[in-house]
């Protein structure tokens, strides 16, 4: 299957790959997974007292696309706030990798990782030492 | 015209859907791209299944519609005739699979499996649980001594796990058959995706012990 170039990219040098500390209350984990195909990916974000994303790590197991999908996502929402990082569609996701439509499910299940890990954070956050 | 009858192809007689062949003349007809592949091995649908007997039906009728038996007769006969035998090989592929075969019965049921974009969110624990799977996994050293070892355990493991979503399947099933109920067609859906995430897992184990010995 000939890949575009920027998901072989992506493929080979993955950006991000690890894991950040889960129970770290500023740290928010995303797990997805796509029944069809059997892929999981889990994206974590860490966020500062300003609300800004410093710092996001992926762990994909699936196709290229799906991998690439995952490692752009990290690059793109670090340094963003949280809102900044929702607003991120699948759709710009597969426009920048370029995906064939087959492959689009892979930038779906990327844009659920953003906002999965969101939730997970959020939750953190409500039940957390800061709640009122 | 009754819509369980169709006309002959060739002698212009009646024939009950689903015959092989005319009635009237003996003549072969082409398969039924509506008959189900239980119907097809004179089988009732379910989950689980006498795979004996499914092998029985599978090589009667591979006997009955085999290609060398129509060698001499006319383009449109041979030509059903490999409709028939293609049909058959791929119900019996479908069927003897039991992830194809629990796929299969959600369709004939009707079940829609919804799209990525609008399906409820996974259960995370298990998501995890998968992840954890495939880093043990990826963290397995080929070029240590207890590599095989350790395949053989993973494998034992998630070859449990499969028995165990089977053995829901088959409970699921049997209530769908039994009450028609939705929530039991959910739950079937549930643990064939679950399913689905193991059997890629142990093809990923397989490359990975075949790399081992290459």
């Amino acid at each position: 299957m000939a890949y575009n170039d920027k998901v072989l990219e992506h493929y080979e040098k993955p950006r991000n790959v690890g894991s950040l500390d889960k129970n770290d209350t500023h740290v928010g984990t995303g797990m997805v997974g796509a029944p069809a195909c059997g892929d999981v990916m889990k994206l974590q974000i860490r966020v500062n007292d300003d609300g800004v994303i410093d710092d996001a790590k992926f762990k994909t197991f699936g196709c290229g696309s799906a991998i690439a999908s995952s490692s752009l996502v990290t690059e793109w929402i670090k340094g963003k706030t949280i809102d900044q990082a929702l607003a991120i569609k699948n759709k710009d996701i597969a426009e920048e990798l370029a995906l064939p439509p087959v492959k689009i499910h892979c930038s779906v299940l990327a844009e659920d990782a953003i906002r999965s890990a969101v939730e997970d954070y959020r939750k953190k956050q409500k039940g957390g030492s800061h709640a009122p | 015209m009754n819509p369980t009858m169709v006309l002959c192809w060739s002698c212009r007689g009646v024939v009950p859907t689903g015959e092989g062949f005319c009635p009237g003349c003996g003549i072969i007809q082409p398969p039924d791209p509506r008959r189900d592949h239980f119907a097809s091995f004179a089988l009732r649908p379910d989950f689980t299944l006498d795979l004996a007997a499914l092998d029985r039906g599978y090589r009667e009728q591979q006997q009955r519609f085999h290609p060398d038996l129509f060698a001499t007769r006319g383009a449109t006969e041979r030509r059903y005739s490999m409709e028939h035998v293609t049909r058959l090989n791929e119900g019996y592929r479908i069927l003897k699979d039991p992830l194809l075969r629990g796929e299969y019965l959600l369709k004939l049921a009707g079940f829609r499996s919804q799209t990525p974009e609008n399906s409820a969110p996974s259960d995370p624990a298990f998501l995890m649980e998968v992840m954890e799977l495939r880093e043990s996994l990826e963290e397995v050293d080929l070029k240590r001594g207890d590599a095989l070892g350790q395949l053989t355990r993973l494998r034992n493991q998630v070859e449990e796990a499969c028995s165990g979503e089977l053995l829901a399947m088959t409970q699921y099933f049997a209530a769908w058959f039994d009450s028609r109920g939705q929530g039991s067609l959910e739950q079937a859906a549930r643990h064939i995706d679950r399913l689905r995430y193991f059997i890629r897992f142990i093809e990923e184990l397989d490359r990975k012990e075949e790399s081992f010995f290459s």
